[in-house]
């Protein structure tokens, strides 16, 4: 197992969070985090990562404490992540000493293969660094990668290729869990969804189980969550 | 650990440019004003000289020329002293503003990164501050030996003299710079984590005032230990002759550098302690 979820709360100031969380994570899983705004996805990540500590319950990764784990984990945030300075060369000597897993020679593979420009990330449009970001972090050796909005500011066409590319790197040992609200992209990929809302975990299925159903991942995201996005 | 404190001077002196060119331009300001009121200071001197040969030299219309030997020595002495006092007050200035982040910075992430990286913000805090001890070190020294090189070339202090006001500065250096170094890291450290709840401005203006406010706090506290009656460390005492005219010693205390030393080591150990629990 890479992590687990033992009924953890987290409550932010403004009465937002997640309730009661519990779930655990294998080798071997691309987990979708699916659920509208203020669900509980963004918390979720950045717990699982160490950035936030939750109020009640407890969290492991790789049998660790959240931040003594972090080691194992590729984080993706909903920050830009590097100075806007920062061109894929400063990037990677960024990354070289930050990070021991990170692998030099996938980010100059994922860099031609996703046609990334060698220029500053402020003279990027906002595609182009965000599919940056999803390099950086993928090129990175984890157990667990956690990709927060992946495809946010990627363009529909670009989307589809993205995924192939990420999904032909990624070593089969670990887990990915991606939050997004592009269900239907990412759909094909998904072994498993977390569906949240209002900071619940309100189903947590295997896709295949969906699909035999004779369901995709976005109706059944409907299905359950629709109630509330009404 | 070498990795990272390259990387870390890079960053930061990409970060910091603005101010690290602000200290290259006090560096060469200095050094063109000591050059050129090098050939001022030659002009008095000579005219004080002459004065001293001429037979009207009490002439009460004009009073230049009544320079003895100890005010001709104050006047060559006078203006380098300045320059370089004005050099390193300006140069301690900008220095002790150097570890304030922009709001930027915590908006891009780059601090969710280092977070999530190898390192504990415990170590890359402590790289930090000495990439901007190793900044003011070399800033110090540049200026140091432009006026001590000065100073010697054109005999405006002895030998003895110079090496005893290098003395001065190099304990007043150690005795300050790292200390307000290790306070702005804090305080950009506190000021970080309540970025995510805004205020950015009214946090800007209460680090520079609390920088400040601490400068002066912590002169008090080296003034008082620089009168204390008894001495827990032996003293150091350096010979000095003001302009030629006045012998005297000036007395190095350690005790405030120790002092100021340790509660620097201080403020970065907590300085970390705050940003490994900032939410990011």
């Amino acid at each position: 197992m890479i992590a687990s979820f033992n009924n953890v709360t987290k409550h932010y100031s403004s009465g937002e969070g997640v309730n009661e969380l519990t779930f655990a994570i294998s080798e071997g899983q691309v987990i979708g985090l699916l659920g509208l705004n203020g669900s509980g996805k963004t918390t979720t990540m950045k717990i699982i990562s160490g950035l936030l500590h939750p109020q009640t319950g407890s969290v492991e990764v790789m049998g660790k404490a959240p931040r003594e784990g972090r080691g194992h984990i590729a984080f993706l945030g909903d920050r830009q992540s590097f100075p806007s300075w920062m061109a894929p060369k400063d990037m990677l000597k960024f990354m070289t000493t930050f990070y021991a897993d990170f692998q030099p020679n996938i980010f100059h593979q994922l860099l031609k293969e996703m046609d990334i420009p060698a220029k500053p990330l402020e003279e990027m449009s906002k595609g182009q660094r965000q599919k940056l970001k999803l390099v950086a972090t993928m090129s990175r050796n984890s157990d667990l990668y956690l990709l927060d909005e992946p495809l946010s500011g990627i363009d529909l066409v670009a989307r589809t290729g993205i995924l192939k590319t990420l999904m032909a790197t990624w070593n089969e040992e670990s887990a990915v869990i991606l939050s997004t609200h592009e269900i239907k992209d990412v759909d094909p990929y998904l072994d498993r969804a977390i569906f949240l809302a209002d900071g619940y975990i309100k189903a947590d299925e295997n896709v295949e189980d969906i699909r035999t159903r004779g369901l995709s991942v976005s109706d059944r995201f409907l299905e359950l969550l629709g109630g509330s996005a009404s | 650990m070498k990795q990272l404190f390259l990387t870390i001077c890079w960053l930061e002196l990409i970060r910091a440019k603005t101010r690290s060119l602000l200290l290259l331009v006090i560096i060469i300001a200095c050094s063109f004003s000591l050059s050129t009121c090098g050939h001022v200071d030659a002009d008095i001197h000579i005219s004080s000289e002459t004065t001293q040969s001429a037979p009207f030299a009490g002439s009460p219309s004009k009073p230049a020329k009544n320079l003895s030997k100890g005010d001709s020595n104050l006047m060559t002495a006078f203006p380098p002293l300045v320059i370089t006092c004005g050099a390193f007050v300006l140069g301690f200035i900008v220095l002790m503003t150097i570890p304030f982040r922009g709001k930027q910075e915590w908006e891009d992430g780059q601090f969710q990164m280092i977070a999530m990286g190898d390192f504990s913000f415990y170590r890359v805090e402590f790289t930090r501050f000495l990439s901007y001890l190793l900044l003011a070190i070399l800033f110090i020294v540049t200026v140091l030996l432009c006026s001590s090189i000065f100073c010697w070339k054109n005999e405006i202090f002895s030998s003895e003299t110079i090496i005893s006001l290098q003395w001065l500065v190099i304990h007043r250096f150690v005795s300050f710079m790292p200390l307000m170094l290790a306070f702005g890291v804090l305080v950009s450290a506190i000021n970080t984590a309540y970025y995510q709840d805004g205020n950015g401005k009214i946090l800007t203006l209460v680090k520079y005032i609390s920088c400040f406010s601490f400068f002066v706090l912590a002169m008090k506290i080296g003034c008082w230990f620089e009168d204390m009656p008894y001495r827990l460390f032996p003293v150091l005492e350096v010979p000095i002759n003001v302009l030629e005219v006045h012998q005297t010693t000036l007395t190095f205390g350690w005790e405030f550098m120790f002092l100021s030393l340790a509660v620097a080591a201080l403020f970065v150990f907590w300085s970390g302690r705050v940003l490994e629990e900032v939410e990011a």
